[in-house]
């Protein structure tokens, strides 16, 4: 079984490495199961809330060095802890049980204005969840028109001859990928959350 | 002067109006299309719901960054789709055919039987080497008692029953205590097996402290007590076992760290 210390998994989340989410998952998740059940939640929320407080996490390190003044599980819980709360205070489904530990644990974290929020992060999770069951060649399609490949090159990757095709392709992966959306039921909870969606 | 836009749609190709959402959100519909798209959006609320999501797309698409991140996460967790209350359900149904199957297979084969607990008793348990396991003689539950008395025939263990969950133990699967100085890093708390299989125990521990783990049926019976002699590793062999959902506890001086339970199938 390897361990690995809190610099290297930094490290390693930074290049997206699946050993350092795996390990994550396996040193970290039954914490967050628990503090989730213990809280009007269950197995499926924590899964959900592990995922965004890996994301939370992957965003703060993409922007810079992370400086850590506490054991990264301490503050990964810390992450979870402050989406779950905001998740509860949001869905108003109960107040908080508070926990001498818990309150500890929140002063070593605290949410900036910058950061990805709560309701955000929901709206992000169903659009990737989507997105990544698209076809494989609509996924590299969207993506690199995105990147701003030029419409030549794409074709080429794509092995197609004409630039026109590639245009109608991509406006029909786009309706695909909307259609899907517009027809899951969480769709209206997700997107539409206040009627309208909302900028970050 | 511009038209309806109901009778716009019905007259545009649905192509064209993809082109038009794309393109609206991009900025670079111009002129009298826009003026039209404008029009159309006015008169339908459908329409707008779908440039909205549009923006949303293009919005996650141009964080790209997270969006590689998520599908490593996803690949590491093994995290069901959205679609994943249908897999479910229908993984649900599955084992309930398998399982009532089973019920009235057993049923038809009267001399068919699953080995009873003190014949399992009877049997070596097969350990790696690392770990000193002592086989409890057979204590039955109340539950078994009462089964024993009502039928003085020989127990015979639908296979059904053998995975249906025990309530006293199931709401400790997953559960952790503030237990300092050791950190159990698998398996997982609830986990799939195949018969036959081993299932790995590792942890991280500072000190030399005592450490159990205890072994459950289903029916909150004590199969067995491992006492593990590596400092870090235990393996528990399912073979020795029948299919049918296991609990187990970990424990430290005598003192709950964590439990779980294993599916053996």
């Amino acid at each position: 079984m390897i361990c690995l210390s809190d610099k290297t998994i930094l490290q390693e989340l930074k290049l997206k490495k699946e050993s350092a989410i795996h390990f994550m998952y396996r040193e970290y998740f039954p914490t967050i199961v628990s503090m989730v059940r213990q809280n009007n939640g269950v197995y499926e929320d924590a899964e959900d809330l592990f995922q965004d407080g890996l994301m939370v996490l992957f965003d703060k390190i993409s922007k810079g060095p992370l400086n850590l003044n506490c054991s990264l599980k301490t503050y990964f819980y810390s992450i979870c802890r402050n989406i779950w709360l905001r998740r509860l205070e949001r869905t108003r489904k109960m107040v908080y049980r508070e926990e001498v530990e818990v309150n500890e644990r929140t002063l070593l974290y605290s949410m900036r204005e910058d950061e990805l929020k709560e309701d955000y992060l929901e709206r992000l999770r169903f659009l990737h969840d989507h997105f990544l069951r698209l076809p494989k060649d609509c996924q590299t399609l969207l993506l690199m028109f995105f990147d701003k490949v030029p419409l030549k090159e794409i074709a080429l990757k794509m092995g197609v001859s004409g630039v026109k095709y590639i245009k109608t392709r991509k406006y029909a992966c786009k309706n695909m990928l909307r259609k899907k959306i517009m027809n899951d039921p969480a769709c209206q909870c997700y997107i539409f959350q206040n009627g309208e969606t909302e900028d970050q | 002067m511009i038209p309806h836009a109901s009778v716009i749609f019905f007259k545009m190709e649905r192509q064209k109006i993809n082109e038009w959402i794309d393109r609206f959100n991009e900025g670079s519909l111009k002129g009298e299309d826009l003026n039209t798209f404008i029009q159309m959006l006015h008169d339908d609320p459908e329409l707008r719901k779908e440039v909205a999501i549009d923006r949303e797309i293009n919005r996650m698409l141009e964080q790209r960054e997270l969006l590689e991140f998520r599908e490593a996460v996803l690949k590491a967790g093994k995290r069901p789709s959205p679609g994943r209350w249908r897999w479910l359900l229908l993984a649900a149904m599955v084992v309930v055919l398998l399982s009532a199957g089973g019920y009235f297979l057993f049923r038809t084969l009267p001399t068919r039987d699953v080995p009873a607990k003190d014949q399992l008793a009877e049997r070596p348990v097969k350990t790696p080497g690392e770990g000193t396991v002592k086989e409890l003689p057979a204590k039955p539950s109340k539950q078994a008692e009462k089964s024993q008395d009502a039928t003085p025939h020989r127990k015979k263990v639908l296979l059904a029953e053998a995975f249906t969950p025990c309530p006293s133990l199931e709401h400790l699967v997953g559960e952790t205590t503030r237990a300092e100085g050791i950190i159990l890093l698998g398996p997982l708390p609830e986990i799939t097996v195949r018969r036959g299989d081993t299932v790995q125990f590792s942890w991280r521990m500072s000190g030399k402290d005592s450490l159990k783990i205890l072994f459950y049926d289903n029916q909150e019976q004590q199969i067995l007590i491992a006492v593990p002699d590596a400092p870090d590793s235990y393996s528990f062999p399912t073979g020795s076992y029948h299919r049918g959902l296991y609990y187990w506890k970990f424990l430290k001086d005598d003192q709950l760290v964590t439990a779980g339970k294993i599916r053996c199938e």
